[in-house]
């Protein structure tokens, strides 16, 4: 009977067209996006893991093979597997098949086996499609590595098959007990949130292992299993199921057995569903006949009324009908079910309200909605398109188009009042995100609720975004013949237009509902992107309104609804009128397309990212040929900056004093600008010619009439203008001029002396792209030509500066140096910054509608700039400033300012970056933290990011760089050094240990993405942000612990005695590393060569620890194993001779012994007396050696006698 | 009032439904006659503006009936041969909803209308409840009252007695008896006593073609006298099949009556029949 029932089904599904139209469009859509992947079309490049993974590397395999199958394989699942059943419900043959002597068990595993089956079959188009893609001749050689069957077979069997069985057996059975494809879907949905869930769990270290069990797909097991993989791991390695990939493969296919088995057990052979049932009973009988049954004479009577069929009356009607559509819609009892899941999902979200170090921010207005509306994105996107084919196709799977279709109303109506109901279910969705975000904030005790704001941003930008997607929905559903057609066309457009689209078709008058993007800022508001935003939007606006008019055209009405039908209909005079209003519509977008290209791309500079990049390689073939020309330097600034926030645009004149250290003569001036600047004067203090003027790359060449002879100065005056025109293709925020928060540095207007290497390609993989040849990442560290030149200004060492800044009267305007006067003069405000020190050719200009507080630090006054209503962290800021003035200056050298000021600027980028007495802070980080500092899990980071950037006064202000290899390590090392000092002098070693948990999980992770090749410290690239700062801060603090805080401090300040100010020559990592050694003892001058010279990392462990009673002594193995990498991830085991520090603890938080002991690799077995029986053992409590394995460094006793005993 | 004109239509498997249809139809119920599949409904759809014939027209007084749909739904009631209905809406509830989309603005009118109809169907106790609940009697009285809103001038009835009981069906018969006269009623169905109890006029249509036109009793009266039965056993059947005009074999106490047409007596033990309607629609099928 199985077999019957087996065969039967099988045959059926290999005969239907549909099964092979799912294969068709799995094989198809992963083949077209593996291209992409594969580099295929030069300007489109899609990185899914790092420059140096290859496109067919197991990892990517993986995920694409996985995730296509996952998300766009789950709907053929729900169709084919959840309909197994279902279609004898739905075709009436149930009644058939359950009065034949067929037995439960036959007919439901039949079914479901040969549905399965299809399924996996269908799912193998992926892999399919990959290996066609990257076996074909349009892939780019470079990013396609040796074929490997294992990675497909792997991915297929690990991830595609139990996921599928589980999709299955969840659809299955929801088929089974609720025989409603409706639920179905619903259960679908629920899903999709749980995964939602999953997601906003893994950003937090805490709770990736939960993350990793909970996540249906096996994604983030996956993730949590290859997360410290290097990039060699990374193309060769195959996930093996083990660990807790394979715990999470077992509990889910134990959850698919248990959830097929409950269907199963919930199923009977009777034709009644259970229906999810919240309304009204129902009801049978009919017992209101007994007057009826008699003949009676009288006809049928019916009050008068009166009908019309106007315009106007339609438009009445339609209010009411719209009405109607949305109750239906509320009183369906899926979508409340779905409004609760939705509602679930915001609230557990909200536990993660932007984490940074884990430590979630206070839940602003802005933060909670986009967060929220990030994560309800895709469930408003999903509710969107089930309920757009619902509503269009309701009547339709109702049978009542029968009665409505021949009703006298026109197509508008029912097109209209359909849209309307969808849009209002959007605006109840979105409300909810209101609702949600007013209840979190409330919850956590924050009740400054701009309501206003919730309302501009939800309803004001994002419900007219969703808005679109509902009418292109609604078209779609209108066209199609079959709703599930029009889910998949819905679906797969939705997943090409928010993810690829913008990278084929690159500008975004192409892209579906498209706009320029926009962030919002408590400083900025929306600044300046509200009318582009708008102009868009209009533009998007008249194209929706064009597919409104064609549905409304095309709508199917009757029961022949063929194409040739409808388009005849539309073409009858009764149409004409929707025919016009889309002429009407066509011209809207004509008209505001022209005005945005010419805003976009004739007012301003629109280019693709190839089309830069082919710029920056233009720029290098030209002027490169003049890098080794003499020039001078600049010493001397002096500036008048005004700027103009509301026109956003700067204008600044000043002068240059350009003098000649190079020894040679110089007979030509190299000027380069940004390009968005024009020039209203340049000119010099000896004669020279202007010689070449490129306006296109803002390169200038004067010809110097005498050169200038060594030693000789020249005055440089200009007067520049940067203007702004109309708006640009894409949001700009950072280093323009803003209507409140303008944060520019010098670089972004102002004049550069030479050619400027820093606009060459860095990335070696582009640059062979475009034709040039590869070009290390940095001078090599032996260039002693190249000590003459620190790595942050090549045209100037250290400079005397003033300025003179305007703004308009409400904003303050604020430049390195101190506020010599202020005035106002012609309706601007005017402030003169003059420093009296030495400073290096790097300073800032801020204006925007500031309050002041200040404080003091041993007569220093301290001053945080910032936007009304953030302060919650000022205290927390005051007082890292303080400690590490205070820690600095005793330990390093004097504070070379007389005052530090911190300002904050919009949240366009996240980060505090350091100018001479002057620290821009962003809005983003710190300001709106919320650190509770008794809870001992969280990091203080407003406090740790203000100690690191006063500590780059001393480190990048007082001694920086030569130009070569690793000199960022001076100074973004050695402040993060100082921030973690001040930082654990402040908090003790345990919470720094959490911190430096963190830092060193970031390291691993971010060292398996590197795109280049990983350095050591000392060769340190500038790009290579998790060398610098996170391995940086934990060598130089394991450094510290373990020879000693004054020797490392003592050597710092060697070292800035030797520099400061000195240069050039400038320094290099070798001149730091050689003061470094000098104080280490000869028994730990391994640390200086595994931190510095090598990539070494660790896998540690604790083995085993037991406590024996009787002899008072705790034993415990050691499992070491040193690696040291090669820059491309290779890892090999090295010699190991180290010594590490064990950490015994008497109870859950107090030490009560800590060793140092020397290891060697594999098992090293300790006996340590101790009085009483230990709590446990931690190895390198203090985190000094960067172990792959930090979840093994400790062991609780108790929990380990058992097993030492077997 | 109604006259329909040489209406052809094709459909695209090759199914020729209808052909060179020509039909006059006056003002009160006018019965369509044919078996499943004669392209009744077919017809009745087109009348009601829910698809088109290839070719033909259709004038509904000055409305031309395939290019002017908006004006005659404005004067169609429209009962369809199936109908579903939504979940979870009521009776009442579905009623005012069509009531406003035939153009009842006026929320009183709206009320009494929805409330009259509901009385003269007698679901006046049963507003309130779901359709979805109702049973099929119920749920055909329920479709004649929506065809009913806004007083239609032309009402299109599609086969509503098929699957009715016999006691539902008489009801139903009842109410569609009780509507006015003034107004064109089409009614459709393959039950001959339906046309013989309610029809002034009718049609018989077989395999797309009219065969029959006319007053019931005046049909049939042409079959006075013509309608000869014998009861024969089940073997002989055949031959008699060859030998006469078989109209109709009827199982009969184990045997088969046999009907014959003959303009005289055929002899062989054939009795005289008094001629009914329902010898008049197997003599033309």
């Amino acid at each position: 009977m199985f077999n019957t029932i087996f065969f039967f089904e099988l045959k059926r599904l290999l005969k239907s067209v549909s099964t092979y139209i799912y294969f068709c469009i799995l094989f198809l859509v992963t083949f077209f996006m593996s291209l992409f992947i594969g580099g295929a079309f030069s300007g489109v490049v899609v990185n899914l893991a790092g420059e140096k993974i290859n496109a067919n590397s197991p990892i990517v395999i993986d995920a694409f093979f996985a995730g296509i199958s996952g998300w766009v394989g789950i709907i053929i699942v729900v169709a084919i597997i959840g309909n197994a059943v279902l279609k004898d419900f739905k075709y009436n043959v149930h009644n058939l098949i359950f009065t034949t002597p067929v037995g439960k068990f036959d007919y439901l595993f039949g079914r479901f086996a040969a549905s399965l089956l299809i399924c996996l079959l269908v799912l193998t188009g992926p892999a399919f499609g990959m290996m066609l893609a990257y076996a074909s001749p349009w892939v780019n050689a470079d990013k396609i590595g040796a074929f490997m069957l294992s990675p497909y077979v792997a991915c297929y069997w690990q991830t595609v098959v139990p996921n599928a069985l589980l999709q299955g057996a969840i659809f299955f059975a929801v088929s089974l007990i609720a025989r409603d494809i409706f639920v179905i879907w619903l259960s679908l949905i629920i899903f999709y949130v749980g995964i939602g869930i999953s997601n906003s769990f893994f950003n937090s270290l805490q709770f990736q292992t939960l993350s990793a069990l909970a996540d249906p797909f096996g994604a983030h097991a996956k993730r949590e299993l290859g997360k410290y993989w290097t990039t060699f791991d990374k193309n060769h390695l195959v996930y093996r199921l083990t660990g807790i990939f394979l715990w999470n493969r077992i509990l889910w296919l134990g959850a698919s057995v248990a959830i097929f088995l409950l269907g199963y057990a919930r199923f009977s052979f009777s034709s009644a569903p259970r229906r999810l049932s919240f309304g009204r009973a129902r009801f049978s009988g009919d017992k209101g006949l007994a007057n009826f049954e008699q003949f009676r004479t009288q006809k049928i009577s019916l009050p008068a009324v009166s009908q019309t069929f106007s315009t106007g009356s339609f438009l009445r009607n339609l209010r009411s009908l719209s009405v109607y559509e949305c109750r239906t819609l509320l009183r369906n009892v899926y979508f409340r079910i779905i409004l609760l899941f939705g509602m679930l999902l915001l609230f557990l979200t909200s536990l993660q309200l932007g984490k940074i170090y884990d430590t979630v921010t206070l839940p602003v207005t802005y933060q909670v909605v986009e967060i929220f509306g990030g994560t309800f994105q895709l469930f408003i996107v999903i509710m969107t398109i089930f309920f757009g084919g619902e509503i269009v196709w309701r009547n339709r799977d109702n049978r009542i188009d029968n009665i409505l279709d021949a009703l006298p109303v026109p197509n508008w109506v029912f097109y209209i009042s359909k849209l309307a109901g969808l849009m209002f279910m959007q605006a109840i969705l979105v409300f909810i995100i209101m609702f949600c975000g007013v209840v979190v904030q409330l919850f956590k005790g924050y009740t400054n609720f701009e309501i206003l704001l919730y309302i501009k941003y939800l309803f004001g930008m994002r419900l007219v975004d969703i808005w679109m997607l509902a009418i292109l929905t609604v078209f779609v559903q209108a066209v199609v013949r079959n709703k599930y057609v029009g889910y998949f066309i819905v679906a797969l457009f939705y997943i090409w237009n928010s993810g690829f689209a913008g990278l084929v078709l690159k500008h975004n008058l192409l892209v579906f509902g498209s706009d320029p993007g926009f962030t919002y800022s408590d400083m900025n508001g929306f600044g300046h992107e509200v009318f582009p935003y708008y102009v868009f939007k209009l533009y998007w606006g008249a194209f929706c309104f064009c597919l409104a008019m064609l549905s409304n055209l095309l709508w199917a009405r009757g029961s022949d609804a063929g194409y040739k039908w409808r388009i005849r209909q539309a073409g009858k005079p009764a149409a004409r009128r929707s025919v016009l209003a889309l002429v009407a519509g066509i011209a809207v977008f004509i008209v505001c397309g022209s005005f945005i290209y010419y805003n976009t791309n004739v007012e301003n500079h629109f280019e693709t990212g190839y089309q830069a990049e082919e710029d920056q390689a233009h720029y290098e073939r030209t002027y490169k040929k003049y890098e080794n020309y003499p020039q001078p330097k600049i010493t001397a600034v002096a500036l008048n900056v005004d700027i103009y926030p509301y026109s956003r645009s700067l204008h600044a004149a000043g002068t240059y004093m350009l003098l000649n250290k190079s020894g040679r003569p110089v007979d030509s001036l190299f000027i380069e600008l940004p390009p968005e600047i024009t020039v209203a004067e340049m000119h010099f203090g000896k004669q020279a010619q202007l010689a070449l003027n490129d306006t296109e790359y803002n390169f200038r060449i004067y010809k110097l009439a005498q050169p200038l002879a060594p030693g000789d100065s020249v005055l440089m005056t200009f007067d520049l203008n940067r203007i702004n025109r109309g708006f640009q293709h894409d949001f700009t925020g950072l280093g323009t001029p803003l209507y409140n928060g303008t944060f520019m540095n010098n670089t972004s207007f102002l004049p550069h002396i030479g050619y400027a290497k820093e606009a060459e390609i860095q990335d070696n993989a582009t640059r062979k792209k475009h034709g040039l040849a590869y070009r290390p990442t940095a001078n090599p560290i032996t260039d002693t030509a190249a000590y003459t030149t620190n790595i942050f200004t090549s045209d100037a060492d250290f400079i005397r500066f003033e300025a003179t800044v305007s703004t308009v009267p409400d904003q303050i305007a604020v430049a390195p140096g101190y506020l010599q006067k202020e005035w106002t003069a012609n309706g601007r405000r005017y402030f003169t910054y003059k420093m009296d020190s030495p400073i290096m050719n790097f300073y800032s200009f801020l204006s925007a509608r500031y309050t002041i507080k200040k404080e003091e630090w041993n007569g220093i006054p301290l001053e945080i700039y910032y936007n009304k209503g953030h302060e919650y962290n000022l205290d927390r800021m005051f007082a890292a400033m303080k400690d590490a003035l205070q820690y600095y200056s005793s330990s390093f050298a004097p504070y070379q300012h007389k005052q530090v000021r911190i300002l904050e600027f919009p949240r366009y980028a996240t980060f505090a970056q350091s100018f001479p007495n002057t620290i821009p802070f962003s809005e983003g980080i710190g300001f709106i933290a919320d650190v509770d500092t008794a809870d001992k899990s969280t990091v203080d980071y407003p406090y740790y990011v203000t100690a690191h950037e006063v500590a780059h006064q001393w480190f990048a202000h007082q001694v920086v760089g030569a130009d070569v290899a690793g000199s960022n390590m001076l100074s973004e090392t050695l402040a993060q050094y100082g921030a973690i000092t001040v930082m654990e002098h402040k908090y003790g070693p345990e919470r720094l240990a959490k911190f430096l948990k963190i830092e060193m999980d970031k390291y691993l992770m971010s060292r398996s993405s590197e795109t280049e090749k990983e350095q050591p410290l000392a060769t340190v690239d500038a790009g290579q942000g998790y060398i610098l700062y996170q391995k940086g801060g934990i060598v130089m603090t394991g450094l510290r612990r373990m020879i000693g805080e004054d020797k490392i401090n003592g050597a710092l300040r060697n070292f800035l005695d030797r520099y400061a100010f000195k240069a050039p020559p400038y320094p290099t990592t070798a001149d730091l590393i050689a003061r470094i050694d000098s104080v280490t003892p000869d028994s730990l001058k391994y640390m200086i060569t595994d931190g510095f010279k090598r990539i070494v990392v660790y896998e540690n462990k604790v083995a085993d620890a037991g406590y024996d009673n009787a002899s008072h002594t705790l034993s415990t193995t050691l499992n070491i194993s040193k690696l040291v990498a090669d820059g491309a991830g290779k890892e090999t085991q090295t010699d190991c001779n180290d010594y590490v520090q064990v950490a015994i603890y008497k109870d859950r938080s107090t030490v009560s012994q800590l060793l140092t002991v020397k290891v060697h690799n594999g098992d090293n077995k300790l006996s340590i007396p101790i009085a009483a029986r230990p709590y446990r053992v931690v190895l390198d409590p203090n985190l000094v050696l960067i172990n792959k394995k930090p979840d093994g460094n400790e062991l609780r006793l108790d929990a380990s006698e058992k097993v030492s005993k077997k | 009032m109604l006259q329909i004109t040489d209406l052809s239509k094709t459909y695209p498997n090759g199914v020729q439904a209808l052909k060179n249809i020509t039909l006059n139809i006056g003002s009160g119920m006018f019965g369509l006659l044919g078996p499943n599949g004669a392209g009744k409904s077919t017809l009745m759809r087109t009348i009601a503006t829910l698809q088109d014939a290839d070719s033909g027209s259709i004038m509904f007084g000055d409305i031309d009936v395939m290019k002017q749909k908006a004006e005659l739904r404005q004067v169609l009631g429209y009962l369809p041969q199936e109908f579903g209905v939504y979940p979870n809406v009521s009776a009442e509830e579905m009623l005012t909803y069509i009531a406003r989309l035939k153009g009842i603005a006026n929320d009183g009118e709206r009320k009494d209308t929805v409330k009259a109809l509901l009385e003269q169907v007698n679901l006046y106790q049963h507003r309130k409840k779901y359709l979805s609940g109702y049973s099929g009697g119920m749920k055909q009285r329920f479709g004649i009252a929506q065809a009913l809103i806004g007083n239609p001038k032309l009402i299109i009835v599609d086969e509503p007695t098929a699957g009715l009981d016999p006691a539902e069906r008489l009801r139903f018969n009842n109410l569609l008896s009780e509507i006015g006269e003034n107004i064109v009623v089409i009614l459709s169905t393959h039950i001959v006593d339906d046309v013989n109890d309610l029809c002034r006029d009718m049609a018989i249509i077989a395999a797309g073609h009219v065969v029959q036109q006319g007053n019931p009793l005046e049909l049939v009266d042409t079959l006075r006298g013509k309608i000869w039965t014998k009861r024969v056993n089940k073997a002989e059947v055949e031959e008699y099949r060859s030998r006469y005009q078989v109209i109709l074999n009827r199982l009969s106490a184990g045997q088969v009556m046999v009907y014959v047409m003959s303009d005289s007596d055929p002899g062989n033990g054939f009795q005289p029949q008094q001629a009914t309607l329902e010898d008049l629609y197997f003599s033309n099928i």
